[in-house]
């Protein structure tokens, strides 16, 4: 990924968020090249504002300026997906333990994103909080891995129970609320080009002082729900269809709820421990 | 036409329009027995009846699944009565 | 006076990228990231993809790279699905519709299985039926779920009125959206077009129920669609097609010599013409023989005009840079042919009448 940028405010979130990772000189071979740079204009002054732009188009409109980081975040979300169709995109947090892949489907207020949070600090591995990059010839799950977005509570919620990890700064008045960015794990920056065996497919549903409950879902059931929670599915036809049916054969699948993440890490290692 | 086998449902790829569908088992059943070239009503009706012992009760069944599949463009029905697959 | 070359190095990087796909793993890692975001940018990399497939040079690109033209031609050919199935959408609706449909532009191309097809990301599919049968074929599209898109009465009537198409058609089982033709420029363009001639000189697809223009025609109409009907801005993917259709149909017997003839008979579609084989013989090396730029010598514009249309199109046929900070590259020629373009499109008092009329209604 190349980002350029002429706001002088991102350099330090930046390179906090990703301090285990490379900086490379700006020449060479870029997945996408993402600019977020302040509106031109008299705007400047009276109400400042942050664009995003992509390959000379600006597919977004304007956030502000105090909103650069976001922007930034959502827009190489939106680049990667855009450029993407080499693989099958899913919706999905993925992380992996002891060489199995977890793949968490993203439904709104499911928790996803705490969970995937919650994990990586736990010691799984970090593919990607936003993309289930499944590889059309080897069926396999390929890192994108990048800082986790925690929206509202969940802000509080990991950096109370984990205050080693490294949260970047809190964006107040963001269009999703409050927003705050989890820099990726050492182990997770290091082993980024490392693909992953799929294993578990679990669907998380976070309800407040809920018991914990799990159960399997049924596997055609999850391939419905991995069809619609894509962000390609629909463009690569039969090799779409080859893919997910090769991901619902090689994984179990199951819906976790629960009140707190004890009890749902708990559930994640137990359902791992058994998974293929 | 791609298939994915769940027991009790499955999913359908339709290679015409790109459409994927849950489908029952029973329109699984269908599928497996047209893959062996074109039937009558008859035919696919005389295949399924091992599954059970009330013909009315299939007889509907099949219907309301070829209807639903023809929805779906996942057969074709010729004039002579032989239903085809994809 | 040639027409100045196109050297903006990302435009000539990708030009002889299309011109000889053998050479692009030669580049450096600066070069292919260039090439592929300015490809993608242009709408050509599905293209590119096509002639590195050919050429056999894709297997030597490594995969961080190769993956990105992969994508491009799964998106292609995703869209020309869907193009495929429209029309195969079509034939029931269509049945007895009692006069010829033509399928228009890229349409056509796919019909015909032509390469220009190929590498080809369609946005909507394009057909022409005669003015007569214009509402019936609309009312049949509507009966088979097809809506409008442009619900405002204004709009609908400034469409039916003025211009060669109804406001575009969507379809919520479909991507793409649906331009229904009944001639090939608007009533108003200055251009004469010969709708009439058109129709009886279509040519039926085999093994369809399509038409499709005649060869000449499909030339002309692509010329037409550059350099009447749009300002020429970001439109280097429609030149590239342009080449490819014509590599296509100079093939044919007599193609040239009836292209002259028809460019000939009626100037109006000839000055285009002059523009589009000048442009593709300097820019991307059409082989056009000498004799056709002789008997077309006469159709050329004055020389402050051609070196206007040469300047300004060279300028921004290509469209930003990628790394360009603000939208418009060289704003001023760009607002010249964005003029010329309205001009030619309505005359004066039309298009005044229409900005009132416009700026009125966004008032309310």
């Amino acid at each position: 990924m190349r980002i350029r940028s002429n706001v002088a405010a991102l350099a330090t979130p930046l390179a906090k968020l990703y301090q285990h990772f490379d900086w490379l000189p700006a020449s060479g071979f870029f997945d996408a090249t993402v600019s977020v740079r302040h509106v031109p204009g008299l705007r400047r002054v009276l109400r400042p504002q942050v664009r995003l732009i992509v390959d000379a188009t600006i597919p977004f409109e304007p956030f502000p300026a105090i909103n650069h980081l976001p922007l930034l975040e959502w827009g190489m979300n939106f680049a990667l997906a855009e450029r993407g169709l080499h693989s099958l995109l899913l919706h999905a947090g993925v992380v992996e333990r002891h060489g199995k892949a977890v793949l968490l489907p993203a439904i709104p207020g499911s928790g996803k994103s705490t969970l995937t949070a919650a994990l990586m600090c736990d010691g799984y591995r970090l593919l990607s909080d936003e993309f289930g990059v499944v590889g059309l010839a080897d069926g396999r799950l390929h890192p994108m891995v990048r800082p986790v977005a925690l929206k509202n509570e969940s802000i509080g919620v990991i950096s109370n129970r984990y205050p080693a990890g490294v949260m970047g700064p809190t964006f107040d008045k963001t269009r999703k609320g409050r927003v705050a960015h989890l820099a990726p794990s050492l182990d997770s920056a290091l082993r980024k080009k490392e693909t992953a065996r799929p294993s578990l497919v679990v669907f998380p549903q976070f309800r407040g002082g809920a018991a914990l409950r799990v159960e399997p879902v049924d596997p055609v059931m999850a391939f419905g729900k991995l069809c619609v929670n894509s962000f390609n599915y629909e463009y690569l036809g039969p090799r779409s269809f080859g893919a997910i049916s090769r991901l619902v054969q090689m994984c179990t699948h199951w819906r976790v709820e629960f009140g707190g993440l004890d009890d749902a890490i708990r559930a994640m290692d137990d359902l791992l421990a058994a998974a293929p | 036409m791609l298939v994915y086998d769940g027991g009790a449902a499955g999913m359908v790829f339709n290679p015409r329009s790109w459409a994927t569908h849950r489908v029952s088992a029973l329109i699984l059943c269908v599928i497996d027995t047209l893959r062996t070239g074109p039937q009558t009503r008859e035919q696919i009706l005389g295949n399924l009846l091992t599954l059970s012992d009330n013909e009315a009760e299939i007889a509907d069944a099949l219907d309301d699944a070829l209807r639903e599949m023809g929805s779906l463009n996942l057969i074709v029905q010729e004039p002579a009565s032989a239903d085809q697959g994809i | 006076m040639k027409p100045p070359p196109l050297t903006r190095p990302d435009v000539a990087l990708l030009m002889g990228a299309l011109r000889d796909p053998g050479g692009v793993p030669s580049l450096s890692v600066d070069g292919c990231d260039l090439l592929v975001r300015t490809a993608r940018r242009a709408k050509l990399l599905a293209t590119l993809h096509v002639r590195l497939a050919a050429r056999g040079t894709l297997t030597q690109l490594p995969e961080e790279v190769a993956r990105h033209f992969e994508a491009a031609n799964a998106l292609a050919t995703y869209r020309q699905r869907m193009a495929d199935q429209i029309l195969d959408s079509f034939r029931a609706p269509f049945r007895d519709l009692g006069c010829p449909v033509v399928l228009l532009k890229g349409t056509a191309y796919i019909a015909q299985g032509l390469p220009v097809a190929k590498g080809r990301i369609f946005a909507d599919v394009d057909i022409m039926v005669p003015r007569a049968h214009l509402e019936a074929t609309e009312s049949r599209l509507i009966g088979s779920g097809w809506e409008t898109t442009l619900p405002d009465p204004y709009d609908q009537h400034y469409y039916r009125q003025w211009s060669h198409e109804l406001p575009p058609l969507a379809h919520p089982r479909y991507p793409l959206t649906l331009d229904l033709h009944h001639t090939l420029l608007p009533v108003t363009n200055r251009a004469v077009i010969e709708t009439q001639r058109l129709f009886a000189d279509a040519v039926r697809v085999p093994g369809s129920c399509w038409q499709v223009l005649s060869p000449v025609d499909q030339v002309i109409h692509a010329c037409v669609h550059l350099y009447l009907d749009s300002d020429c801005d970001d439109r280097l993917r429609d030149l590239v097609d342009l080449h490819e259709l014509i590599e296509s149909h100079s093939a044919v017997p007599d193609f040239w010599s009836k292209l002259v003839e028809r460019a000939t008979r009626n100037p109006s579609l000839g000055r285009p013409l002059w523009y589009a084989l000048r442009h593709l013989h300097a820019w991307l090396d059409t082989r056009v023989p000498e004799d056709v730029f002789r008997s077309m010598a006469w159709l050329a514009p004055l020389p402050p005009i051609r070196a206007f249309m040469d300047h300004a199109v060279s300028k921004i046929l290509a469209g930003p840079h990628v790394d360009a900070q603000s939208a418009s590259v060289a704003p001023a020629w760009a607002l010249a042919l964005k003029i010329r373009a309205m001009r030619l499109r309505m005359p004066l008092h039309l298009l005044a009448y229409h900005a009132i009329r416009k700026t009125f209604r966004s008032r309310k």
